[in-house]
């Protein structure tokens, strides 16, 4: 019996009964009992909120009576000011006493320091509140709430609030655990929770005290934070895992947050239970109603299950008698109904009977073999004209049908069972099996035979010989295949075409070439795989001329599917037959890469000439004689040759020396075949002689001999120029630097042996003995100190006291002086009128002038004594000018384009040989014997001239003398030139007032301080910066002057005056420093440094400097 | 009718994957427990607590990044009241909870007491803080990662010698004694060798409270030119009061344990210039360190001091070694394995016997806050 996999109506309907049963009342009181539970849900939630928002308050009155406590204690203390300190104890300690929460009680001073204390601790008083924050902020605010903090002195976490009042400040510590069992909830509500918490979430107050005591924070809480931030939360939250019912709240008091709630678990209890005993009933009830609904559906399927019966009889074939008896009127009318049912089928099946006979007489009489197969393809009948072909009817039943085809045709049976399965039919050739006779082929159709019902049952084969039609096709098919291979391998294209061009047939080859497949290439004009504008002269070139001349070739360029362009070489003729219409066939072939490759070669050569002739490098090529045969157009720019003027000779010409090793280097070059580099130099058409950098390469014949030399010239004059320049400059910047840090050392103990020098000079008098002694020092100090001087100015940034100056006014004046000390030095002035002015250190520029006045007059006596005996006439020129200076136009200096006034000092000593020229501004290279020249005469020169802005540079012939050249930068035109030079006379009146000296070398600032109080000051030396602002500080506006030094190691002298700036901008400064100031001061402007005054000072220049400011 | 055994059986398939799977997300997200133990309460807990809250901050932010492995990442908090009798009951508490690991103690007289316990049970403890040198060079269940405290005396010593300071009295505190003598002996070790000496050693007890104004003013009678502070916080701020207050204008030197907030608070001006060698350095300005700093202010309200990146970096090496080790390997071997682990204030490394290596600092208080000096 077959089994079906879908669902029972039985069960279905037994369900739905069920299902409505109690759906029916069960929803309706389910709706009830939700809406029950919600109602008194939201009840105990607005209680609970309540109750809530009542303790939030409380807390806040709470917090606010102690804050109100201790301002009206601190005012009642302030009242009490006359009064003795045991009466402000006593009302310390009534506070106190009242009070249980407060555990005590301080008053703080003005430094707040402990001055009172309840309980009196002895350990207490004195002690510093500073450290603590809300003590502090009690000083701006009033009164203040500190954060939760362990108190040092009872170990316990406490809370507290601060008052500030007129006589300092009051502190009230109160004890978290009393404020705990102050807030803890009353009898009512015994499961509320009070947690506080202070701004930054440490708790004050929570029901697990340990929480408290152990400081835990909870300021990442949802509600924490949200009530922190002024936010009101609730009715249901979050708090620590657990939800919660209740309210918070911020302390408008102290920003704290005060959490009030209720576990929602514990509020809930009491209505979750009764729910869950109304939901039990109800299940119990349910219960009863699906019991109560099975049996009653039960009697109701008895006449279903009666039909079923009667349907499977049906199915079974059993249907002679189906009469059934029902009680129920809708039931009798089917078992009626399947009575008709099953009379009608009866009647069918003999129809069907008849009908087969007469089928079978039809099949009997074909001349075909006609053969019935079942779906499997087992032979069911055959007709007589089967076994005509010599099988006996015994043999044949039950084998399979492909037994009766060739083998090599067995598979058809295959592909002809799917169509009959799909109720198709199916003719198709095959041959038989081996027989009397040989082989036959068979044209087989195959249709399949139906039943009634239209289902497939069997299928008909029949067979018609035609083994002779096969044998003549064959024949036929090998001699077209022998062609047909002809015409598929041939490369070259063979192709037909009509008279409007279309391709009538083509062979592999040509459709290949276009990349179509033949039967796509078939139908379209040549044309087609034209460019468009060619199309045209297709048809008006192409068909018309060859319908004309009956013949035609050419190539023509054409584009293939993938967009590939292919140049084709053709020839087509007109064919016209006798019978059918005139077309054209042809022969084609691809040429396209020999096409490309002689395009390539021309664009190529092209290519190369173009190259050739823009290279910026000159390029030369040489045939085997090293004659030149083409040159480019910077050859020609560069060495001045033209390719008429050159061609045949041997250009550019080289130096003698260079011949040899340019031989060897062609040499290499024509064996090794490969680029030989070489350096060397060569003339130019005028005759200048260029650094240049050679690339040959040798175009070597099979037979190793030289064919061509191609050579390129690399100019590197220029390069080679800058590099020396640059490596001079390098090292004088390195000079630089290592000199000006030796002069500022240098300057700081000088600083410290003039100070002291000075400081005895004037103890002692002039009266004593060795007072001489004292001067002698102090001049060699000024010695070392005009040493330092040079130093400094060859360092880097070493400049001071920059003014605008009119370099003739100086000149003439130094020329005065000079010439006053050396009346056997001719000096020759050309000085330009309207020289413009020029900003510099005019103490620098005379140190210039006369270091190269003195090296002017060493060099003309070292004439005197050894090239020239008798030379007597010395002359130094000096010659000023303006002038405008290009890139380029100096030397080995590359200077800014601009405006200069130029200096030019001349002499007509011994001169110099190039190798002392090079060297004559390093430091300390000196060509005078030892003992007479220090070697920083030129090198300061050099130093002072570069931090100018400006140039030097000299020439010089030796046994003729010597010109130095210095280019000094134009000062802008709107500054004003103040030239006045007064000659100050220094007056040592004492002073009063207090200056701050800030000074790392305690050396330099012990000396300092002591001059400086010899001019009658308050001085406060201090070598640290950091105590310089605590100085600063303490002293307010007490300070007259701060001297602070520039380069010091924590902080340096920009940073500290910086750091004083920011808390003060009136207080006057000046900067002192051994080193050169004025780099250091660049962007400094906003500081308002009221002077300078440079190291080693004495005590005039340190008095007249502090006078200029004060 | 062959049918329903059939159905039965698969239904009875679906209820069981089913069942399997909700046992193994219930598996899946139960919490990774680790003790966190230290003495919480009274006056010595400001330590505990800055490495209690550093562990917090690190547990927060591993749970926030979806836990371990999908599991959340539980602090069982435990405080040990500065009594050995209760640090042994507390730590036997966690082990029988189940934790992995437990971070602490925070003070070496604590981590002693509790050391047989967790090498007997095999209890993987890491301190934050516990940096006497007598745990040095063992091969035992305790890790921590705070230096030994050997260096830091030594580097106090030559700092005080720099600053010209020869007679040094010290105050120690009777509350540590593990982790104070060692100290002390170094320090009196290295300034003796430079020509200086500790004139006077004065052990701060019970019976001192309410009178360190007597103390301090005994220690002056010694005529020292600098003192010395192995104490905590608070008793230093204490003595540091009583010394300002006496108007004496003494170099300070203490040992880290006072390295804490707290210092700051209740110290005020007394504690300016006070100097300490430790393993911090408040000067740090890594992005790590930034947001480190950052982190912590936002949650806490303060600023961290040494002991927070501590306890931060405790919890983090247990995590971390959690995460990457391989299933079969104990906790303990993977960390001595993994040698290497990253702490906001830069690389940290654990030897073979458990004991970190970090440089020292020679620190400071200035303007209210704490400077590197060295």
């Amino acid at each position: 019996m077959k089994k079906y996999s879908k669902r029972s109506f039985k069960k279905v309907f037994v369900l739905t009964i069920i299902l409505f049963c109690i759906g029916s009342f069960s929803i309706p009181v389910f709706y009830l009992l939700s809406r029950c539970y919600h109602n008194s849900f939201n009840l105990k939630r607005e209680k609970i909120s309540l109750a809530a928002k009542f303790v939030s308050s409380k807390v806040e009155d709470m917090f606010e009576n102690y804050e109100k406590l201790i301002s009206n204690l601190a005012y009642g203390i302030y009242l009490d000011r006359t009064g003795s300190k045991s009466s402000i104890y006593r009302s310390l300690k009534f506070a106190i006493k009242t009070n249980p929460s407060i555990i005590s009680l301080k008053i703080l001073d003005s430094s707040l320091k402990v001055t009172t204390c309840y309980p009196f601790e002895r350990e207490e008083i004195g002690i510093d509140y500073s450290g603590y924050d809300f003590v502090r902020a009690s000083l701006s605010e009033g009164t203040s709430w500190s954060q939760v903090y362990v108190s040092p002195y009872k170990g316990l976490p406490v809370i507290a609030v601060a008052a500030c009042f007129e006589l300092g400040v009051l502190v009230g510590e109160m004890d978290l655990q009393i404020v705990q069992d102050n807030l803890r909830p009353k009898n009512h509500m015994p499961d509320l929770y009070v947690i506080v918490v202070d701004s930054k979430g440490n708790l004050v107050a929570h029901p697990k005290w340990e929480m408290v005591t152990q400081r835990m924070n909870i300021s990442h809480e949802p509600i924490v934070e949200k009530t922190l931030r002024g936010e009101e939360s609730g009715p249901e939250f979050t708090l620590q895992g657990k939800a919660f019912i209740g309210a918070s709240s911020r302390l408008n008091l102290n920003g704290w947050a005060v959490i009030v709630g209720e576990p929602k678990e514990k509020a809930l209890a009491k209505l979750r239970s009764s729910t869950l005993s109304v939901i039990l009933l109800l299940a119990l009830l349910a219960c009863l109603g699906a019991l109560i609904a099975w049996f009653w559906v039960k009697q109701l399927l008895v006449p279903f299950k009666t039909t079923l019966n009667v349907t499977n009889k049906v199915r079974e074939g059993k249907i002679d008698d189906l009469s059934q008896e029902s009680n129920y009127k809708e039931f009798q009318e089917i078992f009626d109904s399947l009575n008709s049912m099953a009379q009608a089928i009866k009647d069918r099946e003999n129809a069907l009977r008849a009908s087969e006979a007469k089928y079978r007489d039809l099949v009997e009489g074909a001349v075909d073999p006609i053969v019935i197969v079942d779906i499997e393809g087992n032979i069911m009948e055959v007709n007589k004209a089967f076994l005509d072909i010599g099988y006996v009817l015994n043999e044949v039943i039950g084998r399979h049908i492909t037994d009766f085809l060739g083998p090599k045709h067995k598979y058809l049976f295959q592909y002809a069972r799917e169509r009959i399965l799909n109720k198709e039919s199916i003719q198709f050739e095959a041959e038989g099996p081996e027989h009397e006779g040989g082989r036959k082929w068979y044209s087989v159709s195959v249709r399949p035979i139906l039943n009634e019902a239209g289902e497939l049952v069997a299928a008909q084969w029949i067979a018609r010989d035609i083994t002779e039609l096969k044998r003549s096709e064959e024949a036929l098919r090998i001699s077209e295949n022998r062609f047909k291979e002809l015409y598929n391998s041939v490369s070259d294209f063979i192709y037909t075409q009509d008279l409007d061009g279309k391709i009538l047939s083509c062979n592999p080859a040509l459709s290949r070439l276009f990349g179509y497949e033949p039967e796509e290439f078939v139908g379209r004009k040549v044309s087609d795989f034209m460019k468009p504008e060619f199309r045209e002269a297709f048809e008006t070139e192409y068909l018309a001329k060859l319908k004309e001349r009956k013949k035609l070739e050419g190539v023509t360029s054409y584009f293939t599917k993938d967009g590939r362009k292919v140049y084709v070489e053709w020839k087509s003729t007109l064919v016209e037959p006798e019978v059918g219409p005139p077309f054209i066939t042809g022969i084609a072939r691809d040429i396209t890469e020999k096409f490309l490759i002689q395009r390539s070669l021309k664009e190529s050569e092209s290519r190369l000439k173009a190259i050739f002739e823009t290279v910026p490098v000159p390029v030369a090529v040489y045939d085997s004689n090293g004659c030149l045969i083409a040159l480019n157009t910077a050859f020609t720019e560069v060495f001045g040759w033209t390719l008429e003027e050159a061609k045949g000779q041997k250009l550019p010409p080289l130096p003698e020396e260079e011949i040899e090793e340019v031989r060897l280097k062609r040499e290499e070059a024509v064996r090794k075949g490969s680029i030989q580099t070489l350096k060397g130099h060569r003339f130019t058409k005028d005759g200048k002689l260029l650094d240049v950098e050679i690339y040959a390469s040798a175009l070597v014949a099979k037979n190793g001999k030289l064919e061509l030399l191609v050579v390129a010239f690399h100019d590197v004059t220029e390069r080679n120029r800058l590099e020396k320049a640059l490596q001079h400059a390098e090292k004088m910047e390195a000079l630089g630097t290592l000199a000006g840090g030796i002069a500022h050392n240098f300057n700081n103990i000088l600083m410290g042996i003039l100070g002291n020098a000075q400081l005895l000079k004037m103890r002692l008098g002039k009266e004593h003995p060795e007072a001489k002694r004292i001067d002698t020092i102090l001049t060699l100090i000024n010695d070392a100190s005009n040493l330092t001087k040079q130093m400094l100015g060859l360092a880097k940034g070493g400049k001071y006291e920059l003014r605008p100056t009119d370099l003739n006014v100086l000149i003439r004046e130094h020329n005065r002086i000079f010439g006053q000390t050396r009346k056997d030095v001719e000096i020759r002035e050309e000085l330009s009128d309207g020289l413009w002015s020029v900003m510099c250190d005019r103490g620098q520029m005379k140190q210039v002038l006369m270091n190269l006045y003195v090296n002017a007059v060493q060099a003309m006596e070292a004439k005197s004594a050894q090239v020239a005996p008798g030379f007597e006439r010395k002359v130094i020129a000096i010659k000023t000018e303006n002038v405008f200076l290009k890139e380029r136009q100096l030397g080995e200096y590359q200077p800014d384009e601009g405006d200069f006034v130029k200096i030019s000092i001349s002499d007509n000593g011994i001169g110099m040989d190039e190798h002392i020229k090079k060297r004559i501004f390093e430091p300390f290279f000196t060509t005078k014997t030892m003992g007479r020249g220090t070697g920083l005469g030129l090198a300061s020169v050099y130093g002072i001239v570069k931090n100018h802005g400006g140039y030097i540079e000299v020439e010089s012939t030796l046994g003729e003398g010597s010109t130095f050249h210095i280019y000094l930068p134009r000062m802008s035109q709107f500054a004003e030139i103040k030239d006045k030079q007064e000659k100050k006379e220094y007056k040592l009146a004492r002073r009063t007032g207090t200056i701050l000296l800030v000074d790392d070398e305690e050396l330099v600032l012990q000396t300092a301080k002591e001059l400086i109080e010899e001019l009658g000051f308050k001085v406060i030396g201090v070598t640290d910066p950091l105590e310089a602002l605590k100085v600063h500080e303490d002293y307010e506006d007490k300070l007259d002057l701060i001297i602070v030094d520039m380069i010091m190691p924590k902080m340096n002298g920009l940073e500290l005056i910086k750091a004083i700036r920011e808390k003060d901008q009136n207080v006057k400064i000046m900067v002192s420093s051994g080193y050169g100031l004025e780099s250091d001061l660049i962007g400094a402007e906003e500081l308002n440094i009221a002077g300078i005054v440079q190291k080693p000072f004495s005590i005039h220049s340190i008095s007249d400097a502090i006078n200029a400011v004060i | 009718m062959n049918t329903k055994p059939g159905k039965r059986s698969k239904v009875f398939f679906a209820l069981a994957i089913v069942f399997l799977f909700l046992l193994n997300c219930q598996a899946k997200r139960s919490p990774i427990k680790i003790g966190l133990v230290g003495t919480f309460t009274g006056p010595f807990s400001d330590l505990s607590i800055a490495a209690r809250n550093g562990a917090i901050l690190a547990a927060e932010e591993w749970n926030q990044k979806g836990g371990i492995n999908g599991r959340p990442v539980e602090l069982l908090i435990k405080d040990d009241k500065n009594d050995p009798l209760e640090a042994v009951k507390v730590d036997q508490e966690l082990i029988e909870a189940g934790v992995v690991a437990i971070i602490g103690h925070m003070t070496s007289e604590m981590s002693l007491a509790a050391y047989t316990l967790v090498n007997e049970k095999k209890m993987l403890m890491v301190s934050p803080t516990s940096s006497s040198p007598i745990f040095s060079g063992k091969d035992d269940w305790f890790i921590r990662v705070v230096a030994s405290n050997v260096e830091p005396p030594r580097r106090l010593a030559k700092y005080c010698l720099r600053r010209a300071c020869k007679r040094v009295v010290a105050i120690i505190s009777s509350e540590n004694r593990a982790f104070s003598k060692p100290f002390l002996e170094e320090f009196r070790n290295s300034i003796e060798a430079e020509g200086g000496s500790l004139v006077l050693i004065r052990e701060l007890t019970k019976q001192d409270e309410g009178a360190y104004d007597m103390v301090a003013t005994e220690l002056i009678t010694h005529a020292p030119d600098s003192v010395l502070l192995v104490l905590p916080a608070f008793q230093a701020v204490r003595i540091c009061q009583q010394i300002r207050k006496l108007n004496i204008d003494i170099p300070i030197f203490s040992s880290g344990w006072a390295l804490t907030r707290e210092l700051l608070t209740h110290g005020g001006r007394s504690v300016e210039q006070v100097v300490f060698a430790g393993f911090f350095d408040p000067n740090l300005r890594t992005k790590e360190m930034l947001t480190f700093k950052e982190n912590y202010t936002k949650r806490f309200g303060v600023e961290p001091t040494s002991a927070a990146v501590y306890g931060y970096d405790a919890c983090n090496l247990i995590l971390s070694t959690i995460v990457k080790r391989p299933k079969a390997k104990d906790l303990k071997s993977a960390i001595l394995e993994t040698k290497t682990f990253q702490s906001p204030v830069g690389e940290f490394e654990i030897d073979r016997f458990g004991d970190a290596t970090r440089p020292v600092r020679i620190i400071t208080v200035l303007g209210g806050g704490f400077v590197t000096l060295e």
